[in-house]
């Protein structure tokens, strides 16, 4: 099989899957667009300089616990770094691409 | 087919049960609102709590339900499934289910444990992670465990004390050892040491009395110079490759200090740690075992001098041969390694007055009753101890191993050694001033306390210092009484300036796990990130390894004394004996399944597989056609899930854990049940 053909049929597949799940499909894109824009505020807050958790928080002007657990995320995807600390708070930034 | 129906018109019949885990759970969770709101769940017959579902009483209800009400399908929100999961089963079964109808949701770890702060939350929670459990449980099928024939042999890999312990113990249930020691001798680091704490007993009789039981059983099977280089299988049939070196001396060799007279190499002696020399002939100590000297190949030049000596019984040709053994289970014994200080370390290497712990135990047996101790030509009369030295470094405080490894954990054993030693150093020698300069002092174990009391009676004198603020070793001024100075900002005394000067100082060093990279790859086992082998769980699955039919015991594992050492090799062979006494092994039937209609043999699940031999492709007929076709091997199988990922055909499966599952599971949890919402 070629990789042309083989790439039809996983999309093929995805669609029908798609198909077969549509309401949990349209629910989990509903809540992916909302963390994806959290997501967005996040980082640009953090686009700058290394930040701490209160510190994102206070500009993204969210609870740290929800930042918390957006970096953690992001963390263990690689897509934030733990690149130091300031006082008792560790500190984040974007991984490079 | 009406949802809630099985392909053979099975009504789907489910119980649900909430558990409030002694409030572990219910101090959080609503459970009565939990249990109520599974209620209006279609399929679900019963929904109940209960202070404690794994107790006798709580066991019972749910055995009761499946008698009286016709449940076919279990689910249990409680504690995690690592913990409780096995038990369930067992009561699934006692009732006559099929033990794989039921499906644990752990609401404890997930749920109630890391939402505390928000009690309506974390009972929404736990009603989302049910529904979703009922909508797994109602696409379950009875699974069957995997059934292999175990032989009844055991290999032990190291011939130390807790190897040899594990061997005897394995044999005493009558199944067979092998026992794999890579030195010529058996006896490992116990052999090495004196007087032991916390008996004060001789070391070496205790390991002889325990080599000659071993000796004394016939089903054990010991080969002294002797490494594992191949294994395939699995659990219940692994096939075992053993490289032995000779020994280049025969047993009736009687000629033995002539020939190491004539032998002109000379090495550094690992018995002493380097302290002395022998020969290239050589024993490891008078009375090891075996008591058949053997040829270090490594340094032996084959100049043939020993064969002017007598000829007879000595051949200088190294030559190897191959053992294979087919056994059921293994046990990794591989031991430790001192830690071994760089040349500058507290003047290790650099004034021969510095010395480790171990050197020490070996030079105190050197000296034998003389009643002065003497070193470089000169008596002792003062000596410093020095603890943690390569133990509980810090990255950036202390420089790490050539490795690049900093070892942060503690060696435990080191602290008593050292005031065991600092004892026995008063004891033959009451006039020596003793210094024992540490960062802390864990004398943890039954009887440990006692050393440091003792010491302290015996004048022993304190000094304590902070780990970023280590002591040092600095050569004495010239003319000075003493060698070296100790000096060291003493916490005792609020960092008071102290010097001690010292004719002798001892490194009390840490353990550090034997360097065993090609056993680790051949069995497929882990190491940690202090580099000791890994449990699967330190509570729960104590000595096994991730690897069915695979068990730790003694220091691979972490740092132990030789009494924690011997109860963890008895461990590891009960839970061989446990593994191969039946003769026949049962693993959890979680692995791939292929389903042959739909596989076309890609082969792009064969490409996916971290596994070795776990799925291959096959030829067979099928329709009355040749075809080629996925095969799984379960045995070797660890459910992974990587080749139901890869297949294009949806030919894959992982029993128990199916794709349906899954998508029953997130579609339950992404669409919910509005009548389940939770109710202020």
């Amino acid at each position: 099989m070629t990789d042309k053909t083989a790439a039809k049929e996983r999309a093929q597949l995805l669609k029908r899957l798609r198909a077969e799940h549509e309401e949990t499909v349209a629910i989990t894109q509903e809540r992916l667009k909302e963390q994806k824009a959290i997501r967005k505020v996040i980082r640009n807050v953090m686009a700058e300089k290394p930040l701490t958790i209160p510190e994102i928080a206070a500009a993204a002007d969210m609870p740290s616990d929800e930042v918390l657990w957006h970096i953690t995320a992001m963390k263990k995807y690689g897509l934030v770094v733990e690149v130091g600390q300031s006082g008792d708070y560790y500190q984040y930034e974007l991984a490079k691409e | 087919m009406p949802k809630g129906t099985k392909p053979n018109d099975e009504e789907i019949r489910i119980g649900v049960y909430t558990c409030y885990c002694g409030g572990n759970i219910s101090d959080v969770v609503d459970c009565e609102q939990v249990a109520e709101k599974l209620k209006q769940i279609p399929n679900v017959i019963v929904s109940r709590t209960d202070m404690s579902m794994c107790s006798d009483a709580g066991q019972a209800m749910i055995e009761e339900d499946i008698h009286e009400h016709g449940i076919n399908r279990v689910v249990i929100g409680a504690c995690a499934p690592s913990l409780h999961e096995k038990t369930f089963r067992g009561t699934v079964a006692r009732a006559g289910l099929n033990p794989y109808l039921y499906h644990h949701v752990g609401l404890r770890e997930q749920d109630s444990w890391v939402h505390h702060h928000d009690m309506p939350g974390a009972t929404s929670k736990a009603i989302v992670l049910m529904n979703a459990g009922i909508s797994k449980a109602r696409l379950l099928e009875p699974l069957e465990p995997i059934r292999l024939d175990a032989a009844q042999h055991a290999l032990v890999i190291g011939g130390g004390v807790a190897g040899l312990r594990s061997a005897l113990d394995i044999s005493h249930r009558g199944i067979a050892v092998t026992l794999v020691e890579k030195s010529p001798f058996l006896g490992g680091h116990m052999a090495q040491l004196e007087s032991v704490f916390p008996t004060d007993g001789d070391a070496r009789e205790a390991l002889h009395e325990l080599i000659d039981a071993v000796l004394s059983q016939a089903n054990i099977t010991v080969h002294t110079y002797a490494e594992l280089t191949g294994i395939s299988g699995y659990v219940g049939d692994f096939q075992v490759q053993i490289r032995k070196q000779n020994r280049g001396v025969s047993p009736d060799f009687q000629a033995f200090d002539a020939a190491v007279a004539a032998c002109p190499v000379e090495v550094p002696d690992e018995f002493n740690y380097g302290l002395t020399t022998r020969k290239a002939i050589y024993r490891s100590y008078p009375g090891c075992y075996p008591d058949i000297p053997a040829i270090d190949w490594e340094n032996c030049t084959q100049c043939e001098e020993c064969l002017k000596v007598n000829g007879q019984g000595i051949s200088i040709r190294s030559e190897q041969e191959t053992l294979e053994i087919n056994v059921g289970a293994i046990v990794v014994a591989t031991g430790f390694t001192p830690y071994e200080p760089r040349k500058g370390e507290f003047g290790y290497g650099e004034y021969p007055q510095v010395v480790t712990l171990p050197q020490m135990i070996r030079l105190m047996a050197l000296n034998g009753d003389d009643e002065e101790f003497r070193i470089s030509e000169r008596p002792v009369r003062s000596v410093g101890m020095i603890h943690c030295v390569g133990s509980r470094q810090i990255p950036g405080v202390h420089e790490p191993m050539p490795d690049g490894n900093v070892n942060d954990y503690c060696s435990r054993v080191c602290c008593t050694a050292t005031l065991h030693m600092a004892n026995e150093l008063h004891r033959y020698f009451p006039s020596m001033h003793i210094f024992d300069v540490y960062e802390d002092i864990r004398t943890y174990g039954r009887g440990h306390e006692e050393y440091y009391q003792e010491a302290s009676k015996n004048m022993v004198r304190f000094l304590r210092f902070h780990a970023d603020d280590a002591p040092q070793v600095i050569p004495a001024d010239e003319g000075d009484d003493y060698p070296l100075l100790i000096k060291v900002n003493d916490h005792l005394t609020w960092g008071e300036e102290v010097e001690v000067p010292v004719d002798l100082v001892v490194l009390a060093v840490g353990i550090l796990p034997n360097p065993i990279e090609d056993i680790i790859n051949m069995l497929k086992i882990s190491p940690g990130v202090d580099r000791f082998l890994l449990e699967v769980h330190p509570k729960l699955r104590p000595v096994e390894t991730a690897v069915p039919g695979v068990v730790l015991a003694g220091t691979a594992q972490g740092p132990m004394n030789i009494q924690e050492s011997c109860a963890a090799a008895s461990a590891a062979a009960s839970k061989v004996a446990v593994l191969l006494a039946q003769g026949m092994v049962e693993l959890e039937p979680f692995v791939a399944k292929v389903d042959h209609e739909r596989c076309d043999g890609s082969g792009q699940c064969v490409e996916v597989c971290p596994y070795e031999d776990a799925i291959s492709l096959e030829t067979m007929t099928l329709d009355g056609k040749q075809v080629t076709r996925a095969v799984v091997t379960p045995a070797n199988c660890a459910g992974c899930g990587s080749c139901v990922s890869a297949c294009p055909n949806r030919a894959i499966d992982l029993q128990g854990w199916t794709l349906d599952q899954y998508y029953a599971m997130v579609d339950t949890i992404a669409t919910g049940m509005p009548q389940l919402e939770v109710t202020a």
